[in-house]
């Protein structure tokens, strides 16, 4: 750990420049008519959320949202996009716009309130103890190891279920595909 | 990112030298300082390899075609590079009217972007790299998604239906084959037991080439077909789509996606060299060896032959069609891939802290194993070729000609 660094609150800069950035790319999401433009916006959003996992530590999590989201996902949306009709107008406001405004709004007060009631500092100054940090710091400095042992120890059945899951989804989509 | 200043001796070295230079109260730019010189030095290195990459290429496809190459500029055509780039400089840049301004100026840049961020996590040496991160490989194979994405925003962008559709097949490609060349890593990493790249390095007892043999052939063909090239090129097939999503570039943006291009064959082969041939460590197994060249020329050394290597590819073999391009990634690639991972597990599995003659046991296992799975692919191939010449007869020999 530099101490310089940390107090520089450069850190904080580059965190609010990525915030905003994902921000304002979420709100073109929102804002645009284009289809096309709009997926941009979602791309622009996904490597905004990676960028913020990288400054929380979880570098894991960041390459995974972009291998998956921005790399794979956001194509997929791409090629639906390409088989309508008319892209340059296809997202345009609807007479469901106020119901969806509210319930965006309470979404979001929900969210707030949740982020602002939730005690966050879990572990006080009196439960830091050396082993716990020490943890801490093991989980945080090397982190693969850590979640690939919770995933095949603890959750092996949320795993194994998602894996079928998956496997019924591929099926029947070729199913459906081969029509028959 | 406290991580690199730990690990990596060039860093702390050159942080002490800058926060000698500056002022008490700036002292934090000597941490943005100190990270951006060793990202020019790095970008530099590889540019420069990418511009000697290209002159290489061009002279060896020379000599597999029984021409010269370029020989005109400089002693032996070595400026050539230098010249090309001055043509694409002062070359007009066209936009056509019906293209997408943002899209048609992101694309060229994005792709560049994602070749060389993928540099930083390569080591060229104990304590010459840019970052240790404990992702490496998986940042490896995740970042150039991002050159697919703008491989579409560029063939979309275009509005030009041969853009559109070399962008479409090229997409579908290069998702195909990601799969593959993920899973064909799993192997390594059960081996290295870790995913940062300076382990994986220093794990190499023995070169994974020899202990992975069928990681290697899947990531090697999974490579050169997310590079898009030769056998793998039809994305900008001339004889059917012009030039593929790049048809409308012209000027420095074709430039940029020349440059990521041919950086990618230069980065790849980083890779190659860093998970299959001990990177920056002498590539024979006598450990006596190491003095001989400093780690980061061993490193560039073990590129160029892989650079080499893709170049004689890329001679040899011709364009498939992209029915053999797709089946080829899902039904043999990604089972070989599945293979390999489930036979390293089993040997890990069984002795968790092998010797060293028990890793040569596995480097035979290993090699049987592949073998053996050539040998059936080849016989089911064959096989399967005799069904064809018999039904499909166009013309009917009439039985009174006999």
């Amino acid at each position: 750990m530099t101490g310089g660094i940390e107090e520089s609150g450069i850190f904080t800069a580059i965190w609010w420049v990525i915030a905003t950035l994902t921000v304002a790319a979420a709100l073109l999401v929102v804002f645009l008519q284009d289809l096309v433009k709009a997926a941009m916006g979602l791309i622009g959003t996904f490597l905004g959320i990676a960028g913020l996992f990288v400054m929380l530590n979880a570098e894991f999590l960041a390459v995974v949202q972009i291998l998956v989201y921005a790399g794979a996902v956001s194509i997929l949306l791409i090629f639906g996009i390409m088989m309508i009709r008319d892209t340059q107008r296809g997202s345009q406001a609807n007479s469901l716009r106020i119901p969806a405004f509210a319930l965006g709004a309470v979404l979001v007060g929900i969210i707030t309130f949740v982020v602002l009631d939730t005690q966050w500092n879990l572990l006080g100054e009196a439960m830091l103890t050396a082993a716990v940090q020490a943890g801490v710091e093991e989980a945080f400095s090397d982190s693969p190891p850590v979640l690939g042992g919770l995933l095949l120890r603890e959750f092996v059945l949320p795993l194994e279920a998602a894996a079928l899951l998956l496997t019924a989804t591929l099926v029947g989509a070729i199913a459906l595909v081969k029509g028959e | 990112m406290e991580s690199s200043f730990d690990k990596n001796a060039l860093f702390a070295n050159l942080n002490d030298i800058f926060l000698d230079l500056l002022p008490e109260s700036l002292s934090w730019m000597a941490y943005l300082g100190t990270g951006l010189t060793i990202i020019l030095i790095m970008v530099n290195a590889v540019l420069m390899l990418t511009a000697f990459g290209t002159y290489m290429e061009r002279r060896v496809l020379g000599r597999f075609q029984t021409r010269l190459g370029p020989n005109r500029v400089g002693p032996f055509g070595l400026l050539q590079p230098l010249a090309d780039l001055l043509k694409l400089i002062t070359k007009e840049d066209l936009r056509p009217e019906s293209a997408d301004k943002i899209t048609f100026f992101l694309a060229p840049v994005l792709m560049v972007t994602s070749m060389l961020v993928v540099v930083a996590v390569v080591p060229f040496g104990k304590d010459s790299f840019l970052a240790d991160l404990n992702i490496g490989v998986l940042y490896l194979v995740g970042i150039p998604t991002i050159a697919t994405v703008s491989m579409f925003l560029g063939g979309w962008g275009s509005g030009n239906r041969f853009a559109l559709l070399g962008a479409a097949r090229a997409v579908a490609m290069l998702i195909s084959y990601e799969v593959p060349m993920i899973v064909s890593l799993a192997g390594i990493l059960i081996l290295a037991g870790s995913m940062s790249l300076v382990d994986v390095v220093q794990a190499q007892q023995i070169p994974f080439i020899l202990l992975q043999p069928i990681a290697f052939f899947v990531f090697l063909v999974s490579a050169s077909a997310e590079m898009n090239r030769s056998p793998f090129d039809l994305m900008e097939a001339e004889s059917e789509l012009t030039a593929g999503f790049h048809t409308e570039f012209s000027g420095m943006r074709f430039g940029l996606l020349q440059l990521a291009e041919f950086g990618e064959v230069v980065v790849t082969s980083a890779i190659l060299a860093t998970l299959f041939l001990r990177g920056w460590e002498n590539p024979f197994i006598p450990a006596d060896w190491q003095q001989v060249l400093p780690p980061q020329l061993w490193l560039i050394g073990k590129m160029l032959f892989f650079m080499l290597i893709f170049t004689w590819i890329r001679a040899t073999l011709p364009r498939m069609r992209i029915d053999q391009v797709m089946a080829f990634a899902w039904k043999v690639l990604f089972p070989l891939a599945l293979i390999n991972m489930f036979v390293t597990a089993a040997l890990v599995v069984a002795w968790p802290d092998p010797t060293y003659t028990q890793l040569w046991i596995m480097v035979g296992v290993n090699w049987a194993v592949a073998i053996g799975c050539l040998t059936g692919y080849t016989l089911s191939r064959g096989r399967h070729r005799q069904k064809p010449t018999e039904s499909v007869r166009l013309v009917q020999i009439p039985a009174e000609v006999n």
